[in-house]
């Protein structure tokens, strides 16, 4: 059984948190994942047993398609968090301009206004001010 | 002495992406500005004193954005914009498959085509009507409505009613319409052409090269019908007819698909192309969707193997018009168009995020909405991943405001990408998420190992290496239209 396992060390200074689970998460078609870490949380140990009797040149395989993975997601959690404004500026402007404004929107009660809050200062409380300014004289 | 980081002049040196191409240091921004540095400007631009030594090239560095206390804020928000005006419009583009019946059996097919007796594949008028009240939702003043396959003229009735039915809502939509048809053209009669050159819409047509390509490529179910020569025919005949009509305003394309059997005959397929008077070509690579895993290795071929047939073919094209001929290669016309002006093609693989759902949408024949034509043909292979409902029961809203739209937005953005986001040519690349599902299993682009993403840094490369010839140059300007002032 041993044979078919990998342990990796990380150090978790190096690699988010979101990125190794995201790396694990993408090997679960080919391997059973365990994830454990030190009693200071600074080291995260993986690891990975392959779901298949595999080869030494297969294990070493597995091995470096991890690590590559963990350097993508890595880096992909690294720039998602650089570049979220302008990220969510695109996709918001992409996905909602492309909605029609809908005309129910315009007929149903997004146009009524039943605590007054569009009615002029003038016209709600003009009377009422000029009522005060009297009374306090 | 090589710089270090604390040498950079942060007042002068704005944002910027860079490469070292052919000996010199290509920079590009964000508003699609690029320029060429010799290594000793690269580093006086780097330490603010390329002023003194090269007046020229600070000059031009202003005007493009790249000095920093020299920001021209207006003018270069203005750029930013008209560059991604795509991003305010949603779908334009909305393919209509009327028909999955065809008569050709294309080696490369990726429409999941059926024989022509089966006739429950054909798209009812209903299902037509319910398609084109659906598009006209979309908020966009331009729409395309695509005719594809199958051989869409296999259904000329659905046709003739969605152009007719189309045009009579536009009315009062008052968009500008655009109807175009992809057809093989093995069932275009006279009394076809007269309808279609009548309600101005535009011809596409495939033609793989010359006569023993194109039939290898293309092969027909009949013995009786050689396509090659029937669409030579009528390409001919087409373009004959269209002449004949003054407000008639389109002019005939034809695709080409490159397969492994492509590869020898870059010429050969350009003259094809050049003889029938067409106005350009485009190259592209074999898709990988919609296409059984055994027949994709038989017609693919590695991204050198396309780089090299696709230089060959791009230095014939740029001799052809050095000699006078105005013949254009398309995928750098979209590339040229990004680098050399601020207005964007919206092509919808080379933007970014891609056009899936916010900028085109694809109507199966059964009604079936997908994001996309790859959307549909992912369908051919068992996978509905990409279908986002039917027009039959749901509404448009519910096409776009879709989880799916969402995901393949955020993958195909190239600020969230890595090694994209850093790339010298990321204002003017894009990626497509369906492919690198395809290739790689995965929506998110994994840029050292994606062939396309070699192909397009290559060709771009390529492009950056011909723009430094004036009359290259010179050239491609004439095939954008851009006048010398």
């Amino acid at each position: 059984m041993s044979q078919n396992v990998i342990k990796i060390v990380l150090n978790s200074d190096i690699y988010n948190l979101e990125a190794i689970l995201n790396a694990c998460y993408a090997f679960i078609d080919r391997a059973y994942v365990f994830l454990d870490s030190d009693s200071k949380g600074k080291k995260v140990r993986v690891s990975l047993e392959s779901k298949q009797v595999i080869s030494a040149g297969k294990k070493a395989q597995l091995r470096g398609d991890f690590e590559n993975e963990l350097l993508y997601c890595s880096l992909r959690h690294k720039i998602g968090t650089n570049n979220k404004k302008i990220r969510e500026y695109i996709v918001n402007r992409a996905i909602y301009s492309a909605l029609p404004i809908s005309s129910e929107d315009f007929n149903s009660d997004a146009l009524k206004d039943p605590l007054g809050i569009a009615i002029p200062w003038e016209e709600k409380y003009g009377n009422v001010k000029k009522n005060n300014a009297k009374s306090k004289v | 002495m090589p710089l270090e980081l604390k040498d950079i002049n942060k007042e002068k040196v704005g944002f910027f992406r860079f490469k070292k191409l052919n000996g010199e240091y290509l920079l590009t921004n964000d508003m699609g500005g690029y320029c060429f540095l010799d290594p000793i400007e690269f580093d006086l631009f780097l330490i603010g004193k390329i002023e003194d030594r090269s007046p020229n090239k600070y000059s031009e560095l202003i005007d493009k954005g790249f000095i920093r206390d020299r920001l021209d804020f207006n003018g270069l928000t203005s750029k930013y914009a008209s560059r991604n005006m795509f991003l305010g419009s949603g779908p334009s583009l909305h393919i209509v498959v009327v028909t999955l019946r065809c008569d050709h059996k294309c080696i490369y097919c990726q429409s999941g085509a059926k024989d022509l007796d089966s006739t429950q594949y054909d798209m009812d008028s209903r299902t037509a009507e319910k398609v084109v009240d659906r598009i006209f939702e979309s908020p966009n003043s331009n729409i395309t409505i695509e005719f594809q396959g199958g051989e869409p003229l296999v259904n000329f009735d659905t046709i003739k009613f969605i152009v007719e039915y189309a045009n009579k809502k536009n009315k009062s939509a008052k968009k500008k319409l655009l109807i175009s048809l992809v057809s093989n053209l093995t069932y275009m009669n006279k009394k076809i052409l007269t309808f279609l050159i009548k309600n101005n819409v535009s011809f596409c047509t495939s033609l793989d090269g010359p006569e023993i390509l194109h039939n290898k490529n293309r092969i027909v179910l009949s013995t009786n019908n050689n396509s090659y020569k029937n669409t030579i025919k009528w390409i001919k005949r087409i373009r004959g007819e269209v002449k004949k009509h003054k407000t008639y305003k389109y002019r005939l394309n034809a695709l080409t698909t490159i397969t492994k059997y492509s590869l020898s005959y870059p010429r050969e397929i350009i003259d094809e192309f050049v003889a029938l008077g067409l106005d350009g070509i485009h190259l592209r690579p074999v898709n990988p969707f919609g296409i059984r895993e055994k027949t994709r290795q038989k017609i693919s071929f590695s991204a050198e193997d396309f780089l090299d047939f696709y230089k060959e073919a791009l230095d014939y094209i740029m001799v052809l018009n050095f000699k006078g001929h105005n013949f254009y290669e398309r995928t750098a016309k979209i590339f040229l168009q990004k680098i050399l002006t601020n207005r964007d093609p919206n092509y919808l693989e080379i933007r970014s995020p891609c056009g899936a759902g916010t900028g085109q949408l694809a109507y199966n024949f059964n009604g079936d909405v997908y994001t996309c034509d790859e959307g549909r043909m992912f369908s051919v292979m068992g996978d509905d991943t990409f279908r986002l409902g039917n027009v039959n029961k749901n509404k448009y809203q519910e096409f776009i405001d879709n989880e799916i739209v969402k995901i393949l937005s955020l993958s195909s953005c190239l600020d969230g990408i890595p090694s994209c986001s850093d790339c010298v040519y990321k204002p003017y690349c894009g990626t497509c998420p369906l492919y690198n599902y395809v290739i790689e299993g995965n929506i998110f682009l994994r840029s050292p190992t994606n062939d396309r993403c070699r192909i397009n840094m290559s060709i771009l490369d390529y492009i950056f290496e011909l723009l430094s010839n004036p009359e290259a140059k010179a050239i491609f300007e004439k095939w954008l239209g851009i006048k010398k002032v």
